[in-house]
């Protein structure tokens, strides 16, 4: 299944890596990802598109979990 | 003042009392700001004892646990300690000394990205870019750890910020942890439902109970609603292991009675616990006629091993109150009372001591102050199935990672936070020489830590496992040419003795309760010892072996 998924994270030190290492750590492959900082600074905004045979329900779970992730939206899910 | 003394003075500020650590190159400017300070530092002789003994003294005294180290190896012998720290949830905080900012990303001397190495296993880090963040990344780590569900955080300190002028800047004040939201009224009043409907509900208590401070809450709730309760191992003592209604442990090494309600079980109240696998055995297979409540504090545990009829994510106090209510049926409470009477010991060992039976002593003795540490093997399975816990801070055992090696430092973590306890590790050999050195800090401290070797001259479990499932193939679980342990612990100036008979047992275990000092008991098991009942690998928790008719 490809998942996609769109976050607002703190502009922070090691933040990107932080979220494309968990999604990988709980299977899920990120095939495309874009990240622009927002226009009121110190947010970035990220779109991901994730492969996985899990659902993006759940990543989106442990996402919400990390400290510097502000919001996690899943936004299509395609089989 | 420099960023260093600075730092020092957050800790403080934080409450922390003690701190374990070792200190190097990129560290130095803390350990100067540490002279003449409030606290308390305890030098142990490996820094992955600094990380682990910061682990245990969280869990005896339920505050944030703290260890520093230096740059590269200090930091990445801290990694164990810290991963152990994650996968059971408790609050450390770890500070590590890092190279220069000038110098980072050079492969400098003893430089190694401790932030990147440690992120999986952090439950959140920061790398300290300016002596203004200080203030608030210090309060922040502390209320991370503590908030939600715990876990371990990393402030790495580059060299030349801890060197900065900080003239101006305070300290925060003590960070409280942010409250859990209670669950949904409509969940509680959904899961009183189907727990008054139940025919065979049992309750399953897993190690976030104790660390949601809800410990009084679930013995209200046991009370109340009368249920047959299990528990994980990290969940041991939040039950009172002497309730007539706790079954014991489930999973791998769990009790008979334990695995058997849980399997025939119409409903399981999921209370801090997370469907681990050496707890569910086969997932498919696991109480398979079962309804689930899951009351957790952490959302992402909600349906990700199984699936709940009903989440009550929040507050498991607040889950508590509401489900004491009167529930299960007197038919359903006998039918495992009668299993329970039915647990028998396992045969005693052609030769050696009997290690359940000297734990079983042991347990005999117990009191609210009596703290028992475990390293990982066949002697952790023992204790906990044999030792009856009164409360879950008194049992303190490397459950999700499974480190060798914890339980000395963990001894010496517990035994600092609670002067007052008589804290005991019970070791193997095999685990005891991965932290073996902190004998030296035993020692140093005058700490009066008991340490209970059961020596198998071999490395027990995995000896069981290739008996069992590889045929008798053994493949390198010998350990019959180890040191002469009572030697050992005299060398570091601790006294010791060695029992390799039962008649010896109960004047080991009265020297475990009555000596003043600290003191190593070796004890001498049959090299065969095996541990009993075993649920196979994928194999349902009904499937057990208990050892009869191999």
């Amino acid at each position: 299944m490809t998942h996609e998924l769109k976050l607002d994270v703190s502009r922070v030190e090691g933040v990107l890596v932080r979220v494309l290492g968990l999604s990988v750590r709980r299977g899920y492959e990120p095939i495309e990802v874009t990240a622009v900082p927002s226009d009121d600074s110190g947010v970035l905004a990220v779109r991901m598109r994730v492969e996985s045979t899990r659902p993006a329900e759940f990543l989106a779970r442990q996402l919400s979990k990390l400290h510097d992730v502000r919001r996690v939206e899943v936004r299509e899910v395609r089989p | 003042m420099k960023a260093a003394e600075l730092l020092v003075r957050a800790l403080e500020q934080q409450g922390v009392d003690v701190l374990f650590g070792y200190p190097g190159g990129a560290i130095l400017p803390f350990y100067d700001a540490l002279v003449g300070s409030r606290l308390r530092h305890v030098l142990v002789r490996h820094e992955q004892a600094a990380a682990l003994a910061a682990d245990g003294y969280a869990r005896a005294t339920g505050r944030v646990g703290v260890c520093v180290a230096t740059s590269g190896p200090g930091a990445t012998n801290l990694v164990t300690g810290i991963a152990n720290a994650a996968l059971d949830s408790v609050p450390v905080v770890a500070v590590t000394g890092q190279v220069p900012t000038t110098i980072l990303g050079t492969d400098a001397f003893q430089e190694v990205d401790v932030f990147g190495l440690t992120m999986p296993i952090v439950k959140h880090s920061f790398l300290v870019r300016s002596p203004t963040d200080l203030p608030a990344v210090v309060a922040d780590a502390f209320r991370i750890a503590i908030s939600g569900r715990p876990g371990p955080v990393l402030i790495d300190v580059p060299k030349d910020v801890a060197n900065a002028d900080a003239a101006g800047l305070e300290p925060l004040g003590r960070a409280a942890a942010s409250s859990p939201p209670p669950p949904s009224h409509e969940a509680l009043a959904r899961a009183r439902e189907l727990l008054q409907r139940s025919e065979r509900p049992v309750a399953y208590v897993g190690g976030g109970v104790a660390m949601g401070r809800a410990v009084d809450e679930l013995r209200a709730f046991l009370a109340a609603a009368e249920i047959p309760v299990v528990t994980t191992l990290k969940g041991i003592g939040a039950v009172d292991g002497n309730d007539p209604l706790a079954l014991g442990m489930l999973g791998m090494h769990g009790s008979r009675a334990a695995n058997l309600a849980v399997q025939r079980s119409d409903l399981l109240v999921c209370l801090g616990a997370r469907f681990d696998d050496r707890a569910t055995g086969k997932l498919d297979g696991f109480a398979p006629r079962a309804r689930v409540i899951h009351a957790d504090v952490d959302a992402a545990e909600i349906d990700k091993l199984r699936r709940s009829d009903v989440a009550l994510v929040g507050d498991l106090r607040v889950a508590l109150r509401a489900l004491a209510v009167p529930s299960a049926n007197g038919t359903w409470r006998s039918a495992c009372l009668e299993e329970k009477a039915r647990e028998m010991m396992p045969a005693p060992p052609d030769r050696g001591v009997d290690g359940p039976r000297l734990l079983r002593a042991l347990s005999e003795r117990l009191d609210d102050r009596t703290i028992v540490t475990c390293d990982v093997g066949q002697h952790q399975m023992w204790v906990a199935q044999h030792v009856r816990f009164r409360r879950p801070e008194l049992h303190l055992s490397s459950g999700g990672l499974g480190t060798m090696g914890y339980g000395l430092p963990a001894a010496i973590g517990a035994q600092l936070g609670r002067p007052d306890a008589r804290v005991v590790a019970v070791s193997g050999d095999g685990s005891f020489l991965m932290n073996v050195q902190e004998l030296a800090t035993i020692r140093r401290y005058a700490l009066p830590v008991k340490v209970l070797l059961f020596d198998n001259r071999a490395l027990g479990l995995v000896r069981q496992w290739q008996e069992l499932f590889h045929a008798e193939r053994y493949s390198e679980i010998d350990l019959s040419d180890n040191p002469d342990f009572v030697r050992v612990a005299e060398a570091f100036g601790i006294p010791a003795m060695r029992i390799e008979h039962d008649e010896e047992a109960p004047h080991a275990v009265r020297s475990v309760f009555d000596e003043p000092g600290p003191l190593l008991v070796h004890v001498m098991l049959d090299q065969k010892t095996m541990c009993w009942p075993l649920v196979p690998p994928n194999k349902a928790n009904d499937e057990m072996l208990d050892g009869e008719g191999r």
